[in-house]
């Protein structure tokens, strides 16, 4: 799993940042964090979450705490909604990345200009960046969940695979 | 839920709380310009670099490779683009040169029509009779630009025809490849007044005309050129007709005939001379025949 994670953190940087979709980039951590917040439980994924943003934070960002900051929150949310929801369906994550996608970068948003003083105004940020993004990430949730959603079910039990499989769609 | 997992929530909760008031501190802390990157930082940086530095050459690789494919759309795209503008740009060379031609045309109609001592009508060729019986051609000239029937129609090269109907904006012009058009014409060069045939279509080879009716005595040879002799009152006398190509006895063997190649090519008409006013002196064909073959 952490080896998975640093493998995510070295694509973002470098072969992603290649294919922006308008200005945004995807996330890869955050669809990360996310799905597996929702496949596991709220405590794992606010672990993965911090543990994560600070990777992200140490490499990408000259402050500490932000992606960790946010990522801790949302893979706690992701969690406590997996609890709710139905792990074996695929609309389910999907949205919730959506929904995770923009809060995270208005989360990011309010720490930046708030703490830094620094941003450019939310309008535009919302419409060139946040959406974008979100859909962004959406697209790479359809590809990623179904992958996390397997593994972990097969590392639990091959049994359980075998129950779940045919109900992830 | 029983109370000991909401406890373990609760406690999950305000563990959080912690955590994030934490990293709120450690935002403000690390906020600032720092001079110096913690000892894990550092550790961490200096293990990422290389990797780093390998998945963005790999990257880099990728995106040149996707550039490449673009380029190659683009570079198609504008492939087409550039056919349309060379077909465009051919199409308006072939405009040019038909233009160029059509001027040179004219210039030397106009050279013509300066020297000829005739009045004469510039007109442009409209239409031709697609059957084979007939040899008629339209022009755009009418009674309202003084045409009339039965005037005189040439060209810089020699005679054309005859006009036979007029219309206010146009005309029809009955040729000298046509079997009811007949003319009277002589030899160019001896201007014999007993060496007088008539010229008329010839059935087995439609680009030629025939000379007939001259006495058997005529002096004609293949090279000759023909001119109308202006008997009959409808063709001014010297326009040129063509070149004698053979000469025959007449089937009677009581007459001379000849094979006559026509000056001007009745299948490329397209500018014509409308002569309006004929004069009085002899039609000055022996400038047209200048460096002809029997001159």
């Amino acid at each position: 799993m952490a080896l998975s994670f640093v493998f995510a953190l070295l694509i973002e940087g470098s072969v992603f940042s290649f294919f922006m979709l308008k200005k945004a980039l995807p996330d890869i951590y955050l669809v990360m964090v996310v799905s597996l917040g929702f496949i596991l439980d709220e405590r794992r994924g606010a672990a993965i979450g911090l543990c994560a943003g600070l990777l992200q934070d140490i490499i990408f960002s000259s402050a500490l705490g932000f992606f960790a900051l946010a990522k801790m929150v949302l893979g706690y949310g992701a969690g406590l909604l997996g609890r709710e929801l139905y792990r074996e369906q695929l609309l389910a994550p999907t949205l919730l990345v959506f929904a995770a996608t923009l809060l995270h970068e208005f989360l990011l948003y309010f720490l930046v200009s708030r703490l830094m003083n620094f941003g450019v105004p939310v309008e535009w940020s919302l419409s060139r960046l946040f959406i974008p993004k979100a859909f962004y990430n959406m697209a790479l949730t359809l590809l990623l969940y179904p992958l996390f959603f397997r593994l972990y079910y097969r590392q639990r039990s091959p049994d359980g695979l075998q129950r779940r499989r045919g109900a992830l769609r | 839920m029983s109370k000991p997992k909401r406890d373990r929530n609760r406690w999950s909760l305000l563990l959080l709380l912690v955590v994030a008031a934490g990293l709120l501190l450690l935002i403000v802390f690390t906020g600032k310009e720092r001079i110096q990157l913690s000892p894990v930082e550092d550790l961490l940086l200096a293990l990422f670099a290389p990797a780093q530095t390998a998945f963005a050459s790999a990257g880099q690789k990728l995106q040149s490779f996707f550039d490449t494919a673009v380029s190659f759309y683009e570079l198609k795209a504008e492939n087409e683009r550039l056919r349309q503008e060379l077909s465009f740009m051919e199409q308006q060379v072939l405009s040019l040169q038909e233009l160029q031609k059509e001027n040179h045309r004219y210039r030397e109609l106009l050279k013509f029509a300066e020297k000829s001592s005739h009045r004469l009508l510039a007109a442009e060729v409209i239409a031709r009779d697609p059957s084979q019986w007939f040899g008629t051609i339209t022009v755009n000239r009418g009674y309202l630009d003084g045409v009339k029937q039965e005037m005189v129609v040439i060209t810089e090269r020699g005679l054309v025809g005859m006009i036979s109907t007029v219309s206010p904006n146009s005309s029809q012009v009955l040729l000298i490849t046509d079997p009811r058009l007949p003319v009277s014409a002589t030899v160019q060069r001896t201007r014999d007044p007993v060496t007088v045939g008539i010229v008329e279509s010839y059935a087995r080879d439609s680009a030629c005309l025939r000379i007939t009716y001259l006495p058997l005595e005529a002096n004609i040879q293949p090279g000759d050129l023909i001119i109308t002799s202006g008997l009959g009152g409808i063709f001014p006398k010297g326009i040129l007709i063509g070149t004698v190509r053979e000469v025959e006895q007449d089937q009677s063997g009581m007459v001379l005939a000849a094979l006559i190649e026509p000056r001007v090519n009745f299948n490329r008409l397209e500018e014509v001379l409308i002569i309006l006013q004929p004069e009085k002196a002899p039609f000055p064909a022996e400038d047209a025949e200048e460096g002809e073959p029997g001159s």
